[in-house]
């Protein structure tokens, strides 16, 4: 097969792994070939609008399990590849040269056992790192049930290891991959957490000290050799299994806080193995998941916790509106808030005011006090913004006071099932007529 | 409070002239009703008068305005100056002059007037340069050397230079834009110039090249989950102008 050939197929097969970032270390030196920026580079974007920003294969996609969501599983009739590892290093180093990628996402399907295919992947890593001199991003996957001596190598080699939880419950997870324990997944995830932790409690003289080491024998292809230096992640698929969005969200929750996660990723399920006798294949959720990173971004950047995000009725997001949103409407005792006054935490909570919208309202207050013209040029959202401030005591022109009219004027989607109730004194509002009926101007 | 007199100051369009329309302001007690180049086209209402530029005069201005404002307000106004507006060099005059008189404080002035103006334009230009570094594509030619094009707004060249001299510090980088028919060459280890130029090079490329090249366009095709298909979204992120030059949006 030629290699054009492999990389169709290898890259089609890697896809559904959604983990795409390429953050989370700096690393440069004089005269090493490539360098790591902390915030990650997006190079190109497919036509799925997804960010393409890492050579995303695997290495090879011959498998012996036969995991219900997969198209890899062997029972399968796919066509079937495998890169050899020298292959996956120069491609990366090509590739890397012409600026299409900031570097390598290894996966890989197991053709025979778990730490046989590591040891495959920590060759490529190894080929890269030591003969090619590469000091880009790797970001490499630890296979379901490796071995700690093989996570622990791979670990020295790659900026960031992750091992996918699959899905939200150990029930579902039996149920759509029998061959996969729990036990399996969480226990390499423990010990990253642990190898993580360990490092980070190490002090500046014992980093001297590995520095110092690692010269004089040269062993390390780094300075300092560090396990892991952009953490772990972890990626769930969601829509196939019955569990709830509060379920899902607290578990990311338990996640971040217990193993130390940087991202937990959501994949809406695609039905790649359906069968088409059974009749239309159920379409990708792809509103709920958007619904979802939302509200992973507010546990990691807002100060949110799970808990907040739900009700006891409500255990699913709003597809409606955003979750900031949702919890704002719910909690209108706490609105308007005086932008010219309130700290950071009170500000990140109202809907249109973003981290670096609240940073840059108190960097500006800092001079003298702020008026709506002036959040607009910064950057705020007035549209949604309006409805929860005051600058100086005023209101802003065409806010809404209560919840239900609020959430006229922000429904992104209002043609989806779960509609508010239509006001009983209008055929079909709008946000606007609603303002014009109640000041009388209809 | 000075009162802003009738008179233009025109500079011959480097910042060390915008630096030294400052210094002539100042010490003549002048405040000017707008500071242009040499584009502009005169009227009948105001007069005008040209600043020469003198680079000792604009260093003691640019030390002034880092000691006063410290380094971040003297690269925002770098920054402003490189976004190719034509009415940047009032905003610009306008945020220095704050910096000057208020010192530090002039850094958070950035929801009102020529603050906010600055922040705007400098902000233009950090964003087009962190585009610039995502889409640029290189060619490799002969003794591994890094050609591309690219096709930017504003004068971003150094910082989008500055990146791929550190990322590929061993290797030779040549980028070449377009627009304003400038290159930047880096040679290592530290050699970096940036030079005008009349016509853009068009290099020939290898086989090589070209298979590397049909590799990436593969990877890019078979990376799109067809289920997912969103151009709107594609286009949100990646505007058509961009894929002027990008190699797996060509042919």
């Amino acid at each position: 097969m030629e290699l054009i050939q492999k990389l169709d197929v290898l890259s089609d097969a890697a896809k559904y792994d959604v983990a795409c970032t390429s953050s989370g270390v700096d690393r440069e030196e004089v005269g090493k070939f490539g360098n790591c920026v902390a915030k990650g580079i997006c190079h190109s974007f497919s036509s799925d609008g997804r960010c393409i920003s890492l050579l995303k294969i695997l290495l090879t996609n011959v498998c012996s399990f036969n995991c219900a969501y997969c198209i890899n599983r062997t029972d399968n009739d796919v066509p079937r590849a495998s890169f050899t590892p020298r292959e996956v290093a120069t491609l990366t180093m090509e590739f890397y040269k012409r600026n299409y990628i900031e570097g390598l996402f290894l996966s890989s399907a197991i053709p025979k056992s778990p730490d046989h295919t590591m040891e495959q992947l920590i060759e490529t890593l190894r080929i890269l790192r030591y003969e090619y001199g590469f000091y880009g991003y790797i970001h490499a996957k630890t296979i379901p049930g490796a071995s700690p001596q093989a996570i622990r190598e791979l670990g020295y080699l790659a900026d960031r290891i992750s091992v996918n939880i699959e899905m939200p419950s150990e029930q579902s997870l039996n149920a759509w991959a029998p061959q996969k324990s729990r036990a399996g997944i969480l226990r390499p995830m423990g010990y990253i957490s642990q190898q993580l932790k360990e490092q980070s409690l190490l002090s500046g003289e014992q980093k001297a000290l590995m520095t110092r080491r690692n010269e004089s024998l040269n062993r390390s292809w780094q300075k300092t050799p560090k396990f892991a230096p952009a953490g772990h992640s972890t990626q769930m698929i969601v829509g196939a299994s019955p569990e709830s969005d509060c379920t899902i969200m607290t578990l990311t929750q338990g996640l971040y806080r217990n193993y130390g996660l940087k991202r937990v990723f959501y994949s809406a399920y695609l039905p790649v193995n359906h069968n088409p006798k059974e009749g239309e294949a159920p379409k990708p959720p792809l509103l709920r998941e958007h619904r979802l990173y939302q509200a992973d971004w507010l546990l990691r950047f807002y100060g949110f916790e799970a808990e907040e995000l739900f009700t006891e009725r409500e255990q699913n997001l709003d597809l409606q509106v955003d979750p900031k949103c949702g919890w704002a409407l719910r909690h209108p005792e706490l609105f308007p808030v005086e932008v010219n006054r309130a700290d950071k935490e009170t500000l990140l909570r109202v809907p249109g005011i973003g981290v670096i919208g609240a940073n840059r309202i108190l960097t500006a207050r800092r001079y003298g006090s702020l008026t709506f013209e002036g959040l607009k040029r910064m950057g705020i959202v007035l549209k949604r913004a309006k409805h929860f401030i005051l600058c100086n005591g005023k209101a802003m022109e065409g806010m809404a006071e209560r919840p239900e009219w609020i959430r006229m004027c922000l429904t992104d989607h209002p043609n989806l099932a779960n509609q508010p109730e239509q006001l009983s004194l209008f055929q079909k509002p709008t946000g606007g007529d609603v303002y014009k009926c109640l000041s009388g101007q209809m | 409070m000075l009162k802003r007199s009738n008179v233009i100051f025109v500079i011959d369009g480097s910042f060390e002239g915008f630096l030294c329309s400052l210094f002539f302001g100042f010490s003549e007690k002048i405040v000017p009703a707008d500071v242009v180049d040499e584009t502009y086209q005169m009227d009948l209402f105001h007069q005008t008068y040209q600043i020469v530029t003198h680079e000792a005069k604009a260093n003691r201005v640019a030390k002034g305005i880092i000691k006063q404002g410290g380094y971040q307000a003297f690269r925002e106004l770098y920054l402003a100056f490189l976004c190719v507006h034509e009415e940047r060099y009032y905003a610009m005059y306008q945020f220095a002059c704050m910096i000057l008189t208020e010192g530090k404080r002039a850094n958070y002035a950035i929801s009102t007037g020529a603050g906010s103006r600055v922040m705007q334009l400098s902000k233009f230009v950090l964003n087009e340069a962190q585009m610039m570094k995502e889409i640029i594509r290189f060619s490799v030619l002969e003794h591994d050397v890094l050609f591309a094009k690219f096709a930017p707004k504003s004068d971003c060249m150094e910082p989008v230079l500055d990146h791929f001299s550190r990322r590929f510090s061993a290797m030779g980088v040549m980028l070449c834009d377009t627009v304003h028919k400038r290159v930047g060459v880096f040679q290592p280890p530290k050699e970096k110039m940036i030079l005008s130029v009349d016509q853009i090079p068009n290099p020939e490329y290898g086989e090589e090249e070209q298979n590397y090249r049909k590799l990436w366009k593969q990877f890019f095709q078979s990376v799109a989950i067809k289920e997912r298909y969103n151009p709107k979204c594609q286009n949100t992120h990646l505007p058509k102008r961009y894929r002027m030059y990008m190699t797996e949006f060509l042919e």
